[in-house]
Parts: C-alpha cells; sequence; structure tokens
C-alpha cells in the first residue's frame, strides 16, 4: 500500500467558457479527493479566468485558443513536466462526477492498464445521452473493433485516466478537435493497454456540447477517418518520446 | 499554340517573377516558399517557348487542342503549389499549439516560483 501511495496524480480539466461551473466542479473534485487539479483556460471569452483566479484555483492560461485537443494536451505536457505518474482528465461542463475518480484511476494504479476510460454504457447507468449520439457512438465502437478487434463502448467519453507512458504519447500527437475516439485508437495501435471501466454520467450542468446539429457530419466523418489514418500510421517509437 | 497566347503568357511569367525577386529582395516572402513558384513558373515558360513540346504531349494524351494540355499543366502546377502550402500550414499550426503550450506552462511557473520566493 505505501508504494500505491506514493503515485502523483493529477486531474486535468480543460475550460471554455464555463462560467457559471467550473468553481463549483473544483470545490467538488477537491471535497472528494486529495489529488492535484489543474484547470487548463483555453482563452476563455467570458469570465472564466477571474473566476479560478478568485477562487484560487490552479489554472493554466493559453494565450490562444486552441481547442479541447490542444487544451487537454497542455494539462499532459505539464503533467510530464511536474513528475506525476497518472493524469485523469474530466470534462469542465460537471458531467464527470468525481466520485468515479478513483475507479477510473484503479487499474492503473494496479499497473494492469495503461489509458482508462470512463464508459457510461457498461453498467448503462446514469445519463446515457440522446438517442443518435448513441448511435454515433455505437458506429465508432464497431469501427474501432473492426480495426483492431478490441470493444470500446464509450469510445467518445473525455472521462479517463493514462500512466506516463500514454502521456508521453498523448503530448506527442493529439488530435486538435474531438480527439478522444482517434486517441483511444492511436493508443491501442501503439501497444497500449487500453481497458474501460464502469462509470455514471451526469447531464451538463452549463454550457453546451461543442457538438451542434450542423457540425454533427463533419464530426463523424473527421472522426472517422482520423481513426483509420491511425491505423496506418508508423508506430511511435517509445524512445522518441520526451517533452 | 497561338503566337500572340504565346507572348501574352511569358509576358505575364516575366512579370511575375520580377514580382517574386522583388518580394524575395524585400524579404517580404521567404525563399523556400515561393521556390516552389518560381519552379512552375520556369515549367510554365518551357512550354511557351518551346509548343511543339505541347503538340507531341497533346497527341500523345489524346487532346485535340494544345491550349488544353497547356491549361492541364497550368492546374497541375497549381495543384502543387496549393499542397505545398497545405503542408506549411499544418507545420505552423503544430508548432503554434506547442508554442502556446509551452507559454502558458512557463507562466504558471514563474507565477508559483513568484509566490513560492515571497
Amino acid at each position: 500500500m505505501i508504494g500505491i501511495k506514493t503515485l502523483k496524480t493529477l486531474i486535468i480539466i480543460p475550460c471554455y467558457n464555463e462560467r457559471d461551473t467550473i468553481s463549483e466542479l473544483c470545490k467538488e473534485v477537491c471535497s472528494k479527493t486529495n489529488h492535484d487539479i489543474i484547470v487548463i483556460n483555453d482563452c476563455s471569452t467570458d469570465d472564466s479566468k477571474s473566476i479560478l483566479q478568485k477562487g484560487n484555483i490552479p489554472h493554466l492560461n493559453l494565450p490562444i485558443n486552441l481547442g479541447i485537443g490542444g487544451a487537454v494536451q497542455t494539462g499532459y505536457r505539464f503533467a510530464i513536466r511536474n513528475n506525476y505518474d497518472i493524469a485523469v482528465q474530466l470534462d469542465g461542463d460537471g458531467q464527470h462526477d468525481p466520485d468515479w475518480i478513483d475507479k477510473v484511476i484503479a487499474p492503473i494504479i494496479q499497473g494492469v492498464a495503461d489509458l482508462t476510460i470512463g464508459s457510461r454504457y457498461i453498467d448503462k447507468a446514469g445519463f446515457q445521452s440522446t438517442v443518435i449520439r448513441r448511435v454515433g457512438i455505437r458506429f465508432f465502437t464497431v469501427l474501432i473493433y473492426c480495426l483492431s478487434g478490441k470493444k470500446i463502448t464509450d469510445a467518445t467519453s473525455g472521462f479517463r485516466a493514462a500512466n506516463r507512458k500514454t502521456m508521453q504519447l498523448f503530448t506527442k500527437y493529439y488530435a486538435a478537435d474531438y480527439p478522444e475516439p482517434e486517441s483511444n485508437m492511436h493508443a491501442i495501435k501503439n501497444k497500449l493497454r487500453v481497458c474501460e471501466v464502469p462509470v455514471k454520467m451526469r447531464e451538463r450542468q452549463g454550457g453546451k456540447s461543442s457538438i451542434s446539429a450542423i457540425k454533427s457530419v463533419y464530426y463523424m466523418l473527421k472522426v472517422s477517418i482520423g481513426i483509420i489514418i491511425s491505423v496506418i500510421k508508423p508506430k511511435v517509437k517509445m524512445t522518441e518520446l520526451e517533452v | 499554340m497561338l503566337i500572340g497566347l504565346r507572348i501574352l503568357m511569358l509576358t505575364v511569367i516575366a512579370g511575375m517573377f520580377v514580382f517574386f525577386i522583388i518580394l524575395l529582395r524585400k524579404q517580404k516572402i521567404e525563399l523556400r516558399y515561393c521556390l516552389v513558384w518560381l519552379l512552375s513558373l520556369v515549367g510554365i515558360a518551357v512550354f511557351c517557348i518551346f509548343p511543339h513540346i505541347l503538340d507531341r504531349l497533346s497527341a500523345l494524351l489524346g487532346i485535340d487542342t494544345p491550349v488544353n494540355t497547356f491549361f492541364l499543366i497550368c492546374i497541375a502546377f497549381l495543384a502543387c503549389i496549393c499542397i505545398s502550402l497545405t503542408v506549411v500550414v499544418s507545420r505552423l499550426s503544430d508548432r503554434l499549439r506547442k508554442l502556446t503550450q509551452n507559454i502558458a506552462i512557463s507562466e504558471f511557473e514563474s507565477k508559483s516560483n513568484s509566490t513560492k520566493s515571497d
């Protein structure tokens, strides 16, 4: 147990215009866990920045808006620079219940996984999203299964935990927008052990989804091509990895 | 190809060539990004100066009017330029992303260092 205690864990929370939820969420995370947190303020146009400052919440301010992928990648970069062993990413809109953090990192602490995905479709409990989204997510499950033989029930989940190896892979390459399904495939392709953990998600408490109706066609196309490209990409040499 | 069109094209190419040289002299563009332009211009000029190459090529490709072959070649050169620009833009956005991330992290580190020393 002593060995487990020494693992340093960082919780990465990307934040873009989340003024209504961000401070509550950080308080909740801090009260429910004793891990460090870092909020990545992705050049928010509302007063998220001053809320973070006033709340004395550790945060990074990106001088240019990079999108969710660039923001999360900043968190991974920061985690590696500061010698964290595990990084957990949590959406800034409060969809992900901090109660489940310890469950999501458990396989990594036990050393049986390099990347864990919090899936709402294993126990089918909690918020399940709309029918049309579920169809889309199911499509990615099938696509990833066909290409890798690995079953990922919730490839779009942004509730994930990574060990150092995975963090290094993600700092090397991470898609700029809608990165999760592609990065899961990228990790599988690079022989990382990916596993899913059942979690309950909540309905978003504020903000709106980054995926509107018009964008959904672009989304499906972009993510599908991204997944296919990750299969034919050359494997990243782990010796090349550094920050 | 008609002699009129040839003269017109050569004039335009010469004009563009001079324009690029001026831009290079003023350091408004980087040589490595305008090389693909200069090479394309030279390529198109060759076809204007030696139109019988164009006639041969047209016959080979089964194109009735050599001027269409000429346009096809011009489009091919433009496509090459566009592709090279896409590569450059992608590389720039990748670098910008890395730079932005490192600035944010450095800012945080310098801030936390200054509060520590206070």
